[in-house]
Parts: C-alpha cells; structure tokens; sequence
C-alpha cells in the first residue's frame, strides 16, 4: 500500500558513525578527488550531469548513472566507478587524462573498506497532505469516482416522442423544466447531420433526394437505411478516427525546438482509422496503445499490429535539445501520463508532479506511482541525426515485411559499398578519439571535438542506411513504440525538481479511481495498468469515452468539460443518461459503433436545431437539449467537403504520408520545404483531410485556418472560431479560387442553363434548392460579373466561367457551408 | 458595472443569452472594441523587443566594475569568474552605465528605465520564454499580449490589435490565446527562418491570402456582398445566430484589412531620414531595423501589441565575437526606434519593453562564454510611463542573483499589465470552472518605476 510507504519518513543516516576513521579518510583523499576530478561534468551544483551521474551526493554514487551503481561498497569488480577510473573499460574516466597513481589506490582503498561517505542528506520523505481518509471519502461521494449506476429513467407524459431510452432521459429532464422539445429536423438537414457526423462527408443531391423518399414512407427505416451505409463505409474510420488522433495528440514531428520529423508515425493513424472501422472494441484498443507490445498475438501480424499501437505513447512533444537527461526522461513521462490519464480517464493526474494535487485526492505520490511504470519501459521514437538533437532513439523493427515500402531499397553492391565506408569511417573515428584523449583538455581544440562529432555523425548516417534495409536490401518497416525494460520504480522529485529526488514510490495507480491491483516485482506494470484503465471497475474510462462520442454528435457534452472530469471540471448535464450510456457501452462489448448508433438513433439526435423564445429563455445555453444545436463543422470536413463538391475528393486511403517520404528530417528545415511544396500540401492534394501531414507548428494552413489542433495536448473537443483570417483564406486562398473554378467547369458541363448550374451548385453545398431571393441574388453576382468592365476583353464564355465560380466561392464561404443545423 | 465583469460575462454566454439580448446586429458597426482601463493608463500599447537565448545583462547593461577586478578567481559555482567583455561608459544626463557595444543608445540613456533585479523561475530557454510569454512554462495559457487585448480591446478594428511579427518557429503559443477567445490571438507576420537573426526578414513578408489576385476588389465587394446576403438569410431563418453573426463580421473585417494591411506594412514612403534612423540601409541592422519601422506604423494605427524577437543571444561560446554582433543588430535601429516614437509624441504612451528570458553566469564557461543564469538578469522599459535615465534594482556585486528591486516574471508582468491601465489581479477569465489571471496568484507592481 503506497500510503504506508508515504506515512514512512526515510532518514539515511551515516552507514558507519562509528567508524570515524573511515569518514576522516573520505574527506582527506576522496573528497577532494572527486571534486577535483569528476565533479566538473557529475554534479548537481554544476547543472552537468554527463551519464545521468552525480557524484556529489553518496546517494548519487550509489544509485549511479546511465550504466548503473558507480559504487558497490566492498565489492571493486562491481564498481563501474572504479573499472572506469582504471580504464578497464569503455568509459575511461576522467577522460582526458588517468588520475594519478596514488589517487587511484586511494579509491580502491576506500571502496574496500566500505565507501564511507558522509554526505548523506537527512532527508526527510515529502510527505503528502492528502489522507486514505480524503481518498476513501472521494471515491464514496465524488460522482466520477463512484462506479457508474443505471437508475430508472424518468417517467414522462409525452410517451410518443420516445424513440430509444435516451429520450426518455432527455424529455424528463425538459418536462421537469416544462419546457418542450422542438419538431424533428426535416430530412435533407437529417442526412446532411448524419453524413457529415458519420463519415465527414455531405450526401450527394442524388443521395438526398433518395432519402427523401424513405423518409416520406418510413423515417426510422430511412435512417436505419443510411446507417447501415454510413456505418460500413471505409470514411466511417477516416472520420472518427481523426477524433481519437486527437485525443492521441497525434502528429508526425516532436514539436518545439528541433523540430524533427517522425516518418512512421502514420503507420499508428492508420492503425487508429481500421481499428474505428472495424469497430474494436474500445477496451481492447486502449490495452494495444498502452500495452500492445505486452500482450499475446496469435500472429505475426496480430504482433505487428500491437506494437504500433504503441505508438500512442510515443507520439508526444518532446523537447530533443534539452541537455538535462533526467529532465528529458521526466518530461517525456510526464507527457506520457498525461495523454493517459487525461486523454483517456478525463482526469489530470500530471497535475500532481509536483506537489499533490490542488484540487483532486490525488497525492503527488500517485502520480510517482505511474511514472515509475513508465520507468520500466523505453520508447521509441527515432527522430532527426543531428548534433543538436541529444535524445534520439532507434525505432521498434515490424515482425512483418512491408508490402508497399515507403523508403529506398539498397542493390547488394551499395550495401557492401557502404558497409566498407562504415568499416573505413569507425577506424577514422577511433583514430581520432585516440588521438584526442592523448592531447588533454587542454590542448584539445574545438576542431578536434568538432571532427568527432562529424565523424560520429557520418557514421550514425552510413549506419541508418544500413539499418533501414534488410539482407536482401529491401527496405524494413520500422514503427513507433513502447518495449520493457527492467521494472524500476521512481522517485518521487520534490517540487518536480529532478535535482530533488526524495522517497521511492511503489508501481501503482491513482488511488482514488477504481480497484487497485498489486504491481508484480518482475513487471513493470503497463499491462496491468492498462487493465485497470480498461476495467469495467474504472468509472471514468466508459463515461469519458461515452461523453466524447456524444460531444462529436449532438455537438456539447455531457459534461462540457470533456478532459475533466475531476472537481474543476462542470458536472454532468444529465448524469442519469451518462451512467446509463457507460453502463450500455460496457455492455456492449465496448463498441463505438452500437453507441453512435444508439445516439442517432434517438429522438433527441433527430430534432431540428429551430430556434424557440419560450425554452430559450428558460435555458439559453440548451443545456437541457430542447433543440439541436447548431455545429460548425471541421477544418478536415470544411476541406473535404470543397473536395467533394467540386468533383475533385480523391477518396482512395493514402499510404504513407508526405513525411513518411521525407525520412528523418528537420521540419521547417530545407530539406523539408524542398522536397513538398513551395506552398503548403493541402493546397495541392487532393486526398481527405486526414491523410495530410501533421507536423507541429507546420499545420496545413486549410486546416490551421480552422482551428485544427495544434496537437501538443490531448484535445477531446476543438476550438471553433470564425476569424478574418478563415474569411481571407477562403476569398483569396489558392486553393479556394482553384476549386470554385473546377466546380463551376463541372456545373458547366453538367448544366446547359445559368439558373440550372446556379440550382445545382446549392444542392451540392448545400443540399437543398436556392431560395427565390437567392437565386435572384446569384443572378445579379452573375450578371455583374458578366458586365464588369474587368471582363470586358475576355470571350463571354470566359465571362461565365468566372461569374459562375464566383458564386460557387461564396457559397464556400458563407455560414451555412460550414455550419450544420 | 465594471467592465471586467462585463466582459467576462460576455464571454460565458457568448453561445447564449448575452449576445442575443444585446441585440447584437450583424451589420452594425462593433461599438464594443475599445474598453475602458481600470485607472488611468500611462500607455496605449507596447512593443516588445524579445532577445531569445537570454543576453548577458554583465556585457549589456548591468555595470559590474567587481567582475573585473575579480577576473579569474574561481566562482562560487566552482568556474573561474569572467569579466565583463567590454567597457562600459556614464551616458546621458542620467548617468546610466551602459555598455560600449550600445554607442547609439548610449545616446538614449536619458529614456530607459534599466530593471536589474530580473530573476526567472526556469533555467533552460523553452520554458523560460514560456513562461516570460504567459506567465506559465507548463501549461497553455494565454500569452501577455493576448490578455492585454483582452483586457483593452483594439482600437482600430481594420487591422489586428496584436501582431507577433516574424516569430520563432514552435512558438505559436507565445502568441496564442489559448482559452481566451481567438479574437485576442495574436497575427503572425512573417516566420523567422530557422537560427533567426541576421538574414531573415520581414520584407518579403505579408499576411497570408491578403490578396485576391484574380478579380478586383469592387467585384470582390458584389462577392462579399452575396455572402453577406446569404448570411443574412441564414441568420433569419435560424432567427438566432451568434454564430452567422460571428462569420458575417470576420468577412467585413477580412475586407477591410486588405486595404489597411498592406498600407501599413508598405513603409517605402518613410522619409530616407527615418530609414536611414532605423538602420535600413545597413545590412547589419536592416532586418531588425525594418521590424521596428512596422511596429512604430502598427502603433500608429492603433495596434496594442506589437513582439518582435532576435535571435542567436545564446553565447555559451565565441562570446566575444558574437555579441558585439548581436548587439550591432540592434543598437542603431532600438535608438531609431526611440528616438522617432519621441520626436512623433508617441513614445509617452508607448511602452517600449527590451527583455531576454533570463541572464548569463558571471564565471565564464570557458574564457570565452557564459552559461544560464535565471536568477538575475536585466530588463529595460522606456516611454510609456517609465522614468528614463532610471535603474531600478540590482544584482550582487558580482552579478549572479538579484538581490535589490528583485522582479519576477509575475512582477513584470503585473507592471506593464498596470502601465496600460490594467489592475492585473482584476484581469481575470472564468475558465473551466475558475478564475484565471495572468499573474496567477503573484505580481506586485514596482510602483517606484512609474514616471
């Protein structure tokens, strides 16, 4: 229990106060040594810290660096610190020069009496102010924290309304406020909800005019009609797996300084868009992004699958020039426990890294709990080989070859031309390390390091060609990830200081939600983590999710606050239809599918978002639901739909991404830019929104116009703005003016008549018929156009082409395009 | 009421009841863009000079005779200490000392007000300029430009009332609104090129898609104005519509900005005098000289907040080469800057802001560099109602921490957030169930600095 071990005040106290003798010859000969030898690039005062070793604590010795314990008292042969002041072995220390004879027989000395060291901190544990009493009382009255419950919906007196259980949650709510839900939506407005709800899409005229007719005869097996369509159509993932992408922070750069690119990562987006079309089920695809690498596959491919998964843990911002090793690796858990804990349970454990959480029973401790899990394992995640770049990794290599490989396969005469370079290229490094460590600090000129870090560099380079083939010179699929590493726990910094390491804290969970499970020795604990956050016991992972799918429908949540859940967040609208949801949802075998369908399906999904005095001054924020409310679509629909509608959508799913060609670069860098476009990618692709490049702070500038996420944090619901920049974009935007002309050539050539082309182009935008005052309205445009003196050498048909377009743009731009009622 | 309340309200039910109520028309003018200070503001608006990768105050403009005489004896951090790399002179009737890498500012000792007592609360540069820029290097929050326009509004409502111009890449945040609404966001103009510094410039730089080059503005305006007709349709239909309200307006303001935009930014007809004052004829001082050109046109008309960052202030190494240089990019065009804003009456209600994220070790890394040092540095303010020729706090002798008129971010902050008018523990946003303010729950004024 990790409460006992926060009520324990560790004190270290010197090992052997008695033998004073011991201490006396620390502070004669060892002290001194070490400050005059190591501590340069090993102390905390000095803000270096090589190796992740500090030397200037005794704790620090014995807990060690990168390579383990420096010191093991007693034991010389298990000391890296005395194999490395030897120099009998790689890490020959201090670098430039042996120390002395004398002091090294000091230190061997030392070891073998036992490595006394009074440099001990009494450090008293941080102890934590929330009590077992504060958790245990949260976790009985704080709604998220209770398990959720069905209660027996209201009874209601409008039993006609009734569609599905929803809506007799929904209208007990209205008639308890006697307020009364307004008509049903008519059905061009229905299908334009659903398409673009389900598969980011709008219906076409023809589609339209079909569902009309159902409608007419049958609306619930119209809809049904629809759905089943809708649901089993391969944008269904396209769609709705660009909202996890943004849960998952999803992007194909780290982001911030040194802003390298991640060619695999859209191998994890399309894991995301088949796991939402094949309807996994929501437990199973949390468990694989947390812990697929943990679990068992049947298959190679099963295997493949997982780890990508993983990729969900690897994705994050991360900051690759910090200098700070333990910074980094903190800072990359603490991303890692965010995206977790807030993207998926609505709650923000990251809040207790450094001191417990101000406003949630969650004590700094738990968070330390979680970190250490995270400690026992390593991501992967590549990134640019650059000199600035001091946190790359490796990548985790696919059990499976690449069908279609992105990358340059390598003829056996390059590969051995380059393993030769790489022979060649090693010895040169070792010649001039070498000849450097035998110069001294001194007289060890920045050219010299300056050749070894180039050295280094090409060999780093020669060596990723190599690596990125296999024997045959095929290229090798690589992915993003998590994989094991020895269970450790973490010690809980003070303050969040990693300069300030105070008490260790057992591998566990956040107290307050759900059962907690014992963490084995031997595991690291991500798999049971995982477990836990996917447990029917844990009350927030079903009613977060549920709550997210119901955001992206009716267009607010349940709770508003979609990633917070905890006492800051606003509590539930209608916390009877969230439980019952979850509960449904679990039961369900975790299938997003059955719950969008449950949701459209209700009558609540199926009213018209018509205005009306009467409820409106009762409840002006329709927090009770008494009208569909208006949504204003996203950047990805916005685009797709100009797509769509100008006949130019190339519907096919991409493989790859542009990034996953360019391989490991600097975005924003030379080779970046030269390689796409002069000009932004989205503005020459014609593919869905969702298979463009997401580099960090190189948003698609379509998509960053409309409030695309910015993809640092996990972010269940978007902004919606409507700013001049959106308006710039779509009068003057290239992209816009080439599409509103490829539309009105197609309207051309499909319609003889000027009021036929200017009809069509409403229903294609649209979906229903210009108004007489608009069409009346669309004439005039026109006809300004046509008698513009702008105009006036150009053939009349060329006059119409542009008159035509026009109209087509402002369709583009105007409020209804882009929001759905 | 006061009009924080106000706006905050406004703000809650923005999707609801206020705008409806106000009968907010979508054709009528905004009325609503100017907001009334909570005392009387000392200045307008304010340019931010932004020195990213943290001068050292020792070798700019915190005078540390000391550090010279104790040239080369070892530090309390265990380096030997490194004197000042350049000397210093008395300047102006003030008598500030500054450093001889600054001869034309020198010249404008009289108007700075030097804040040597600067400390930083994170050591490495992302998150100090994070947390120089919202006042939070964890979390997003809204960026100091973004709540002074909140707290303000804009003045002329045909241009953006704040504009970042050529930031660094990945610092969108540094300009960003984050949970104030976007209208407060600031415009990007122009992107700095990766290393920033020398060779990137503004020049080329304009708005993205401010201009139509396929068919004229009178066509465009019958464009517009089938837009707004459909709007209007819309908005009837619906009978309530914040949001086509919403989209009608960003349509009127994105064709008004076609025409000021641009003229703002085409500064070919300044007087050859005033380029030349700027350094515009130098290459040296151009690129940045051309920034503070455009910033003085923004608040001329009537922009609030204007950034403009410099790279390359990271000198662990080669420091006596490259901050001559830096300097040299700056000093001509800063004393332009300040002397034009002054001789255009401008400066008294402009408040110019020079500041790194934080300062330089006084031991040198190596003898020819300093590392970071976040626990004193140096910020100058000037116009806007600040003293001139004023020092304000100190470092130790020797420079490492601010030990007098000590300065957190937060202070600063709460200082030019009360120079503009605004009381900062009443600038506050409800957010996710809570009351946010820049300063969070610090910030205290340095009243001594006011004029």
């Amino acid at each position: 229990m990790r409460n006992l071990g926060l009520a324990l005040i560790v004190v270290f106290t010197p090992m052997i106060a008695s033998a004073n003798e011991g201490i006396v010859f620390f502070e004669k000969k060892i002290r001194p040594a070490l400050e005059k030898y190591c501590y340069r690039c090993h102390s905390d005062v000095e803000k270096k810290i090589k190796g992740n070793l500090v030397v200037d604590t005794k704790s620090g010795l014995l807990q060690g660096g990168d390579s383990g314990p420096a010191i093991v008292p007693g034991n010389l042969s298990k000391s890296i610190l005395w194999k490395s002041i030897t120099y009998a072995n790689d890490m020959e220390m201090p670098p430039k020069k042996q120390m002395p004879d004398d002091v090294i027989a000091d230190f061997k000395k030392w070891i073998e009496m036992g490595a006394p060291d009074p440099r001990v901190q009494n450090t008293v544990s941080v102890k934590s102010v929330v009590t077992e009493e504060d958790i245990k009382k949260a976790k009985k009255e704080f709604w998220s924290f209770k398990a959720p419950k069905v209660s027996a919906p209201p009874i209601v007196a409008n039993t006609s309304w009734l569609k599905n259980n929803i809506d007799k949650y929904v209208l007990g709510t209205l008639e308890k406020k006697k307020m009364k839900p307004v008509n049903d939506a008519d059905p061009s407005t229905l299908l334009r909800r659903l398409t673009f709800d389900l598969i980011g899409l709008p219906p076409t005229p023809a589609q339209v005019s079909a569902f009309k007719d159902a409608y007419s005869k049958d609306p619930d097996g119209a809809i049904e009609q629809a759905l089943s369509y809708l649901l089993n159509s391969p944008h269904f993932g396209e769609r709705w797996g660009r909202h996890w992408l943004d849960i998952a922070r999803y992007a194909e750069s780290n982001g911030r300084e040194l802003n390298s690119t991640y060619p695999q990562a859209w191998r994890y987006r399309d894991y995301v868009i088949k796991s939402f079309n094949t309807d996994k089920p929501y437990d199973r695809f949390i468990q694989e992004q947390i812990a697929g690498d943990l679990l068992k596959a049947d298959t190679d491919e099963q295997w493949a699958e997982n780890l990508i998964a993983t990729g969900f843990m690897a994705l994050g911002p991360k900051t690759l020039t910090d200098q700070d090793r333990r910074q980094f690796a903190a800072d990359l858990i603490d991303e890692q426990i965010d995206v977790v804990t807030k993207g998926i349970m609505g709650i923000s454990v990251a809040c207790a890294r450094c001191h417990d959480h101000k406003f949630d029973p969650i004590p700094q401790a738990d968070y330390y709990a979680i970190a250490g899990i995270f400690r026992s394992s390593k991501t992967y995640y590549g990134s640019v080989n650059s000199l600035q770049n001091r946190h790359r990794t490796t990548l985790i290599k696919l059990p499976v070859p690449d069908e279609n490989p992105i990358g340059i396969s390598l003829k056996p005469s390059e590969i051995a031309s380059l393993k030769s370079q790489l022979d060649e290229i090693q010895e040169r490094r070792r010649e001039v390390v070498s000849k450097a460590r035998s110069m001294g600090q001194e007289n060890r000129t920045q050219s010299t390091l300056r050749d070894i870090r180039s050295i280094q560099r090409q060999e780093a380079e020669i060596q990723e060609k190599l690596n990125s083939v296999d024997s045959q010179g095929n290229p090798v699929a690589f992915c993003m990830g998590m994989q094991p590493a020895k269970p450790t726990n973490a010690y809980l910094f003070e303050k969040g200081e990693v300069g300030k390491p105070r008490q260790q804290v057992q591998r566990g969970f956040v107290q307050v939600i759900g059962d907690q499970k014992e963490i084995s020795t031997n595991s690291s604990g991500r798999k049971e983590l995982a477990e836990w956050i996917s447990s029917k016991e844990n009350p927030l992972t079903a009613r977060v999710m549920v709550n997210n799918i119901w955001t992206k429908l009716i267009g607010q949540g349940l709770v508003r606050t979609p990633d917070n859940f905890g006492s800051t967040g606003l509590r539930p609208t209608h916390p009877e239809l969230l439980d019952y949801l979850a509960v449904e949802f679990m039961k369900n075998n975790w299938s997003i599918k059955s719950m969008i369908r449950h949701i459209v399906t209700s009558r609540t999904y199926r009213m018209s978002s018509t205005f009306n005095t009467v409820n409106f001054k009762i409840d002006p924020d329709n927090k009770r639901l008494w009208r569909y409310s208006p949504k204003r679509l996203d950047a990805e629909v916005i685009r797709d739909t100009v797509l769509q509608v100008s006949g130019e959508l190339q519907t096919k799913p991409v493989h790859g991404s542009i990034v996953a060609e360019q391989g490991h670069v600097v975005a924003g860098g030379r080779a970046f830019f030269r390689a796409s476009s002069e000009n932004m990618y989205d503005t020459v692709e014609k593919y869905r929104s969702v298979y463009l490049p997401v580099v960090r702070d190189l948003i698609p500038s379509f998509l960053k116009a409309f409030d695309f996420t910015e993809s640092m944090i996990p972010m269940p619901e978007r902004e919606k703005n409507d700013t001049p920049t959106q308006a710039l974009f779509m009068l003057n935007n290239k992209f816009i003016v080439l599409h509103s002309d490829l539309m009105a050539k197609k309207l051309i050539k499909e319609n003889s008549s000027r009021d036929g082309q200017i009809r069509q182009a409403f229903l294609l935008c649209y979906s229903r018929e210009p108004l007489s005052s608009e069409l009346s309205a669309a004439r005039n445009l026109y006809n300004a156009f046509r008698s513009s003196k702008d105009l006036r050498d150009k053939k009349s048909e060329t006059k119409e082409f542009v008159a035509l377009s026009s109209i087509c743009q402002a369709l583009f731009s105007s409020a209804e395009f882009r929001y759905q009622n | 009421m006061n009009f924080l309340s106000n706006r905050r309200d406004f703000f809650k039910y923005t999707s609801a009841a206020a705008l409806g109520f106000k009968g907010m028309n979508v054709f009528a003018a905004d009325t609503d863009h100017v907001q009334k200070p909570h005392h009387t503001a000392r200045a307008k608006s304010v340019i931010f000079l932004n020195m990213r990768g943290a001068p050292s105050h020792l070798d700019t403009f915190d005078y540390k005779p000391d550090l010279a005489k104790n040239n080369g004896k070892r530090g309390k951090y265990g380096n030997n200490l490194l004197e000042p790399i350049t000397k210093f002179s008395k300047s102006g009737k003030s008598g500030l000392w500054l450093s001889d890498y600054f001869p034309n500012l020198q010249k404008q000792a009289d108007d700075l007000c030097l804040l040597k007592g600067m400390y930083s609360a994170q050591p490495n540069h992302p998150q100090a300029q994070t947390l120089m820029h919202t006042g939070n290097f964890q979390f997003a929050r809204p960026s100091l430009g973004a709540w002074v326009l909140y707290g303000l509004g804009s003045e002329n409502k045909d241009i953006p009332g704040f504009i970042s111009l050529n930031p660094a890449p990945n610092t969108s945040q540094h300009y960003g609104s984050s949970f104030l609404p976007t209208e407060f966001q600031g415009s990007a103009i122009g992107k700095l090129s990766r290393g920033g510094g020398r060779g990137s410039s503004v020049t080329s730089a304009t708005l993205p898609d401010i201009d139509n080059q396929y068919i004229s503005k009178d066509l465009q305006r019958k464009q517009v104005d089938f837009v707004q007709m459909l709007n209007k349709g819309k908005k009837n239909r619906d009978r309530y519509s914040p949001e086509t309200a919403g989209v009608a307006e960003s349509y009127e303001m994105a064709y008004r900005m076609q025409f000021s935009m641009p003229e703002i930014m085409d500064y070919e007809n300044e007087k050859s005098s005033t380029k030349k004052m700027y350094g515009l004829e130098d290459t040296n001082t151009a690129a940045f000289g051309t920034q503070l050109l455009l910033a003085r046109r923004f608040v001329e008309a009537g922009a609030r907040f204007i950034e403009i960052s410099q790279g390359n202030w990271d000198h662990h190494f080669n420091m006596k080469t490259v901050l001559p240089q830096s300097c040299g990019e700056i000093d001509l065009p800063i004393a332009g800057l300040l002397k034009d804003l002054k001789q255009r009456g401008l400066l008294k209600n402009t408040l110019v802001v020079w500041s790194g994220e934080f300062g330089r070790t006084p031991e040198g890394q190596g003898t020819n560099g300093r590392n970071h040092n976040n626990k004193g540095y140096t910020s100058w303010m000037a116009g806007g109602g600040v003293k001139g020729g004023y020092n304000y706090g100190s470092t130790d002798e020797l420079g490492y921490e601010a030990v007098e008129g000590r300065m957190s971010t937060q202070d600063w902050h709460a200082t030019i957030l009360h120079l503009l008018g605004i009381n900062h523990e009443k600038l506050t946003y409800n957010y996710a169930g809570r009351d946010f303010r820049l300063t969070d729950v610090y910030g205290d004024v340095a009243k001594e600095i006011l004029s």
